[in-house]
């Protein structure tokens, strides 16, 4: 048991863990929590290894470039060192640029179904530990995802039916994403050097952040956890910085019509068949304007719902493509939740999103719900799901209390 | 007497630097990240400096605020920290606690990193080759085995022995510092 524990911490540490052997750590520190201490002590060991190595590297570079004690000088050391100089300078170039290709390439960490990797005419399955090189397309199947690395520590997980070229000739890293689903957990990148993510239609650039890609025949869809990314679309070189939230970007411009910017009288309701949501103009933090709606929710302790719900009169035209919601999360209880619905004339709910409040960045989150053809969950039942009959959208917060702003809700249409 | 430090100051910074890097270690399993992750809980902690009473665990204090900010990151990447269950985090800020009172004492980071240097002379060359290919560098598992010659499985083990000597070494190395 003890070598066990001591086998996954080292794991755990050096970050080769996956998901299933981190959890077999955390039931077995429960179990035995007084291997905490060799966890801890473990973690020292891991940084001060980390910090003497690095010294030891620097040192080493260091002494290359150090000249050697003083010799008696003659005449055939000057043709030498120059010979010397040039071979060095040579290598140098070399071990750069052998460190540039190398920095560029991806291993392969974690690997599920079928997935394959094709470099020039030839395609093969790609298997654990593989290299993944510029000028490379990797192609998953219909149950296939491969995880693979950077060796700045970069992320990129490519989902079921994706395909993904690494863009060769390039100093930086730069990716196309054919089709399919990207997630990248970003290292910060060197200034100037951004990671490029080019869709068919959008080219996303990020120095360092967490997102998810989604490529459609029309859109790019991203979700972008932390920090800012720019996006430029292809077609007429639009380009914006984005901040953490949902976006769908078209491959051409929309219109957006606004539906309630909270500038004016309030039409948002409370709903009689589920708990009190506390409903106040908020003057001190909006995303445009003078006022944002704050919505609080406190589940009562006793009751016959876990939710609460507002509602606000709602139609959609044919040409609407997205729903565009601004909002910010003041607080919240583990659990949390909150969901977006259309009723219908019957009073019957179709979800539109639903959403746990700890997946929301800090600050304002834009979040582009896309107009589903057909809702998959009847929240209320009644009739068949018909876009021409959607009478009111119902925002609920659920299970936990939570504190949200949110502020220009919007519709994004066709032009 | 001695005056107590600024916890402000870049020593006293340095000094907490640390211990509170391996609690988040810990907690979090994420080396790449914990630099930034401890860098954010000084500057939350700067912030909030107000409502620290001076002469009151500084220490728990930065835990307190650590714990928040692991949690957030957790959050970020939809997964869980390693230690949440009331006990086992119970043991792991004493072990925090008793590493703190440690680096109270001026030369003890020193020692640790000389014990560290000498402990990696008793590894081979080509170990501590590999070890540098893997912590300095980055390079995974696979590139180090192309690059040496070796197994995929031959260098993990390999890392993983090194890493259990290593240890080993600098325990042997405490003790007698301790009863000398």
């Amino acid at each position: 048991m003890k070598d066990r524990i001591q086998e996954l911490i080292h794991m755990y540490l050096d970050g080769s863990a996956v998901r299933a052997e981190e959890d077999e750590l955390r039931l077995l520190l429960e179990k035995h929590p007084e291997h905490i201490e060799t966890l801890f002590r473990t973690s020292e060991d891991h940084i001060d290894l980390r910090a003497v190595l690095a010294e030891e590297s620097s040192a080493l570079a260091a002494t290359g470039l150090v000249s050697g004690p003083a010799r008696r000088f003659r005449r055939w050391l000057v043709p030498l060192a120059a010979a010397a100089t040039i071979l060095i300078v040579a290598g140098y170039y070399r071990h750069m640029q052998h460190a540039t290709r190398r920095s560029l390439m991806l291993t392969v960490v974690q690997i599920a179904g079928a997935v394959e990797r094709a470099a020039g005419d030839t395609a093969v399955a790609l298997a654990l530990d593989a290299v993944v090189r510029p000028g490379d397309l990797v192609t998953t199947g219909k149950d296939g995802s491969a995880t693979m690395k950077y060796p700045d520590g970069t992320v990129l997980v490519v989902g079921a039916r994706s395909m993904l070229t690494l863009l060769p000739r390039s100093k930086a890293k730069r990716l196309q994403i054919h089709c399919g689903t990207l997630v990248a957990d970003i290292a910060p990148q060197p200034r100037g050097d951004p990671l490029v993510m080019s869709t068919p239609h959008w080219d996303v650039e990020v120095l360092g952040t967490r997102l998810t890609l989604t490529v459609r025949q029309d859109t790019t869809r991203v979700e972008l956890s932390e920090g800012r990314a720019r996006v430029t679309r292809l077609a007429d070189g639009e380009t914006m910085d984005i901040r953490p939230g949902r976006y769908v970007l078209q491959s051409r411009e929309l219109k957006v019509r606004t539906v309630e910017d909270h500038e004016g009288k309030l039409n948002w309701k409370q709903y009689e068949h589920s708990n009190p949501i506390g409903l106040e103009r908020c003057s001190s933090n909006s995303y445009s304007g003078a006022y944002s709606l704050r919505l609080s929710y406190e589940q009562p302790r006793v009751s016959r719902w876990t939710y609460g719900q507002v509602t606000h009169p709602f139609t959609l035209q044919p040409s609407d493509k997205a729903l565009r919601l601004h909002i910010l999360l003041e607080s919240f209880v583990e659990n949390a939740s909150w969901n977006i619905a259309f009723m219908m004339g019957d009073r019957s709910c179709w979800l539109i999103d639903s959403t746990m409040c700890w997946d929301l960045a800090p600050g304002w989150n834009v979040i582009d719900l896309p107009l589903p053809d057909n809702p998959e969950r009847q929240t209320r039942h009644g009739g068949p799901y018909d876009p021409a009959k959607v009478r009111a959208l119902v925002f609920s917060m659920c299970q936990k209390p939570a504190v949200v702003l949110i502020d220009d809700f919007q519709l994004l249409e066709e032009q | 007497m001695n005056e107590p430090m600024d916890p402000w100051s870049q020593a006293a910074i340095e000094q907490n630097r640390r211990w509170l890097t391996a609690f988040v270690l810990s907690l979090t399993g994420d080396a790449a990240a914990c630099d930034d992750i401890v860098q954010e809980v000084f500057l939350i902690a700067y912030r909030k400096r107000s409502s620290f009473a001076p002469g009151t665990n500084f220490g728990g204090w930065l835990r307190g605020i650590a714990r928040h900010v692991v949690l957030r990151h957790c959050e970020r990447r939809a997964k869980q920290p390693l230690v949440n269950h009331d006990e086992a985090l119970r043991r792991l800020e004493v072990a925090a606690a008793e590493s703190e009172a440690r680096s109270m004492d001026l030369g003890y980071q020193q020692q640790r990193y000389r014990f560290m240097r000498e402990c990696l002379t008793t590894l081979s060359t080509r170990i501590r080759h590999v070890l540098r290919m893997r912590y300095t560098v980055g390079l995974q598992a696979g590139d180090i085995a192309r690059e040496m010659g070796m197994t995929v499985s031959a260098v993990n083990v390999g890392v993983f022995r090194a890493r259990l000597a290593l240890a080993a070494c600098i325990r042997r190395k405490e003790s007698k510092a301790e009863i000398v």
